[in-house]
């Protein structure tokens, strides 16, 4: 297993990226991504980690890069919108299209935190080249009118807000269900996940107690496991990890959960989409692994 | 195997024709390890010195690393080769985080110092730093030919810093961040009894603890003899008493220190994202904060510019 720093061109940007090469031919390519703030690396080395683990024990290798305005990339981010994830998902299609060119394959996994978790999913919805996403604490519950999306920036910032959001029983019952009056799932997001399942794997994780997650997201996957044909079902799913917080991963246990979680489901897609006669074959598939 | 080395080879580096300047990524061993490096360099002459960045400790290496970025880019326009790295047990280094000491800090300095010789083309290295780093830098400038220092905010007292990351971590678990979060008296418990503790998801050992813990710059820098420039950033705009009394423990060594209020009250070493504004999710400041860090910092660096 080896390492390579670049920077990959995206308009007038450098995007600081890393891939990292397993010893043998490659069978797929990760591509992992952070939320705005944390480096490629993410904290404390957790994607370089699974990045490190995906090569020598599953001989897949991974890119992992810095968006615009953060990290070791090149540009000025200083604010953005409920709606990022769709917005800066071009900076990543870059990315991977760069890590599949270096290391020879033709499909990839995607996973990401936040804003990398939205464009994950978002990758397997537009890519057919995308067998699996991995989304972690991805904000699927966004302002639904502009003039929502004032009211709803206005109450995050209020003192009532600030003294609630301290409390679990006040976040419950209280703002959860004023956020759920404001907010809703991006349009066709059903549709579009419907899509995404007929050739690839969906995975949502949340703790329960994280802003990110609400029970609305929960019945929206429902509705969406009902709608779609048995073999399809299984390819989607949703993780709630009860009574925990898992923003930031702010615990060594949290980080190394993580971490088995994408290597998981990595493999799990891609022995999946080896199994499979009708999506392009990769370049080296897993009778290969030694 | 069908890795496309010549596409790797060709994005190891890039030049920005706009600033006249480039960057390119560097595989060394620093630290006894391989690491990551970043080496920007203006394209056309470069200034005889060079600066080599010391990056801060566990969580405050992420809240303060695109700061660090930014204004080395800065140095960089201005026609100083800047190299920048991954210390061990950060970022994309070999090293594991629990290997993260003070010793493992200095060690990756020393031999970023080297480097920046051999591969920067100067005649003379500065050192800059922020917080923990400003720590590393005057250690490793105390004890290496060395000829300029820039602290941003450093950690004077290292036993204050060590307990001041261990009470954010405990505010964090009773502010409901992070479930059943440990106490102070907990995590120092599990240094004793385990030789380790979570801080906030960084393994930090007992050795590292105790290292930190015990360092204190009015006490520990005792050659160095230099420029300097201290920034002291504080919600008041008015220098602290501890950073002053830095100061001129550096004068009294023989060296010529500048001590420098910068006012900022975004929290200097932690995270700069903010609940955005109408229309907005979320804002940073880092690029606020680097604007007041990079002014006084480049006047100090190259006077009359």
């Amino acid at each position: 297993m080896r390492e390579a720093p670049v920077f990959i061109p995206h308009g007038s940007e450098h995007l600081a990226a890393t891939v990292t090469i397993p010893d043998d031919a490659p069978r797929g390519m990760a591509l992992l991504m952070t939320g705005f703030g944390a480096p490629r690396s993410h904290r404390f080395q957790m994607w370089t980690t699974a990045a490190r683990r995906l090569a020598a024990e599953h001989r897949i290798g991974s890119i992992g890069a810095d968006w615009v305005g953060m990290g070791e990339s090149t540009g000025l981010l200083e604010r953005w919108g409920w709606r990022a994830s769709w917005e800066v998902s071009g900076q990543m299609a870059s990315v991977a299209t760069f890590g599949m060119r270096v290391l020879g394959v033709d499909r990839f996994v995607a996973a990401g935190n936040c804003v990398g978790g939205g464009v994950a999913v978002a990758m397997a919805m537009d890519r057919e080249d995308c067998i699996g996403s991995m989304s972690f604490l991805t904000h699927l519950m966004l302002p639904n009118s502009e003039r929502r999306t004032g009211a709803y920036a206005r109450m995050r910032k209020s003192k009532l807000a600030e003294i609630a959001g301290s409390s679990r029983v006040l976040r419950k019952h209280v703002i959860r269900p004023i956020r759920n009056q404001v907010t809703s799932t991006p349009p066709d997001f059903v549709g579009n996940l419907r899509k995404a399942l007929r050739h690839a794997q969906v995975l949502f994780v949340y703790g329960e107690e994280d802003p990110s997650f609400n029970p609305r997201i929960q019945a929206e996957i429902e509705r969406v496991e009902a709608s779609v044909p048995p073999d399809a079902r299984d390819r989607l799913k949703l993780q709630i990890l009860e009574g925990e917080h898992l923003g930031g991963f702010e615990s060594v246990e949290q980080r190394a959960r993580t971490i088995e979680t994408v290597l998981d489901w990595t493999e799990r897609c891609f022995q999946w989409a080896e199994a499979r006669s009708d999506l392009a074959p990769s370049s080296a598939p897993a009778e290969q692994v030694t | 195997m069908s890795i496309d080395e010549s596409l790797l080879e060709s994005h190891r580096s890039f030049v920005d024709q706009e600033t006249r300047t480039g960057e390119e990524f560097l595989w060394p061993t620093l630290g006894g390890k391989r690491t990551v490096a970043v080496l920007m360099r203006p394209v056309d002459a470069s200034r005889p010195t060079g600066f080599v960045f010391c990056h801060s400790f566990g969580i405050e290496q992420v809240h303060l690393g695109r700061l660090e970025v930014m204004v080395a880019r800065a140095l960089a326009r201005a026609g100083f080769p800047v190299l920048r790295y991954h210390g061990q047990g950060y970022g994309e280094s070999e090293g594991d985080v629990p290997e993260i000491t003070l010793s493992s800090h200095l060690a990756d300095a020393a031999d970023a110092v080297s480097l920046m010789r051999e591969r920067g083309g100067v005649e003379k290295v500065g050192l800059v730093g922020a917080r923990f780093g400003g720590t590393v830098a005057a250690l490793v400038a105390d004890r290496s030919e060395v000829d300029q220092l820039v602290l941003w905010d450093p950690v004077v007292d290292g036993g204050r810093f060590i307990n001041g990351l261990f009470r954010q971590r405990a505010l964090a678990g009773i502010a409901g961040r992070s479930k059943n979060g440990p106490s102070i008296k907990e995590m120092k418990l599990a240094l004793q009894t385990d030789g380790w503790t979570d801080l906030g998801g960084m393994p930090l050992s007992r050795t590292a603890h105790d290292e930190i813990a015990g360092v204190n710059l009015v006490s520990d820098v005792v050659r160095f003899r230099g420029r300097s420039l201290i920034l002291s950033v504080t919600p008041s705009g008015q220098a602290t008493p501890e950073l002053a009394q830095l100061a001129e423990h550096l004068r009294g060594l023989g060296g010529e220190c500048t001590l420098s209020p910068v006012q900022d009250s975004g929290g200097f070493g932690r995270s700069r994202l903010q609940d955005g504004d109408e229309g907005e999710a979320k804002s940073d400041t880092t690029v606020e904060l680097a604007r007041k860090v990079q002014s006084p910092t480049l006047s100090w660096a190259s006077p009359g510019i």
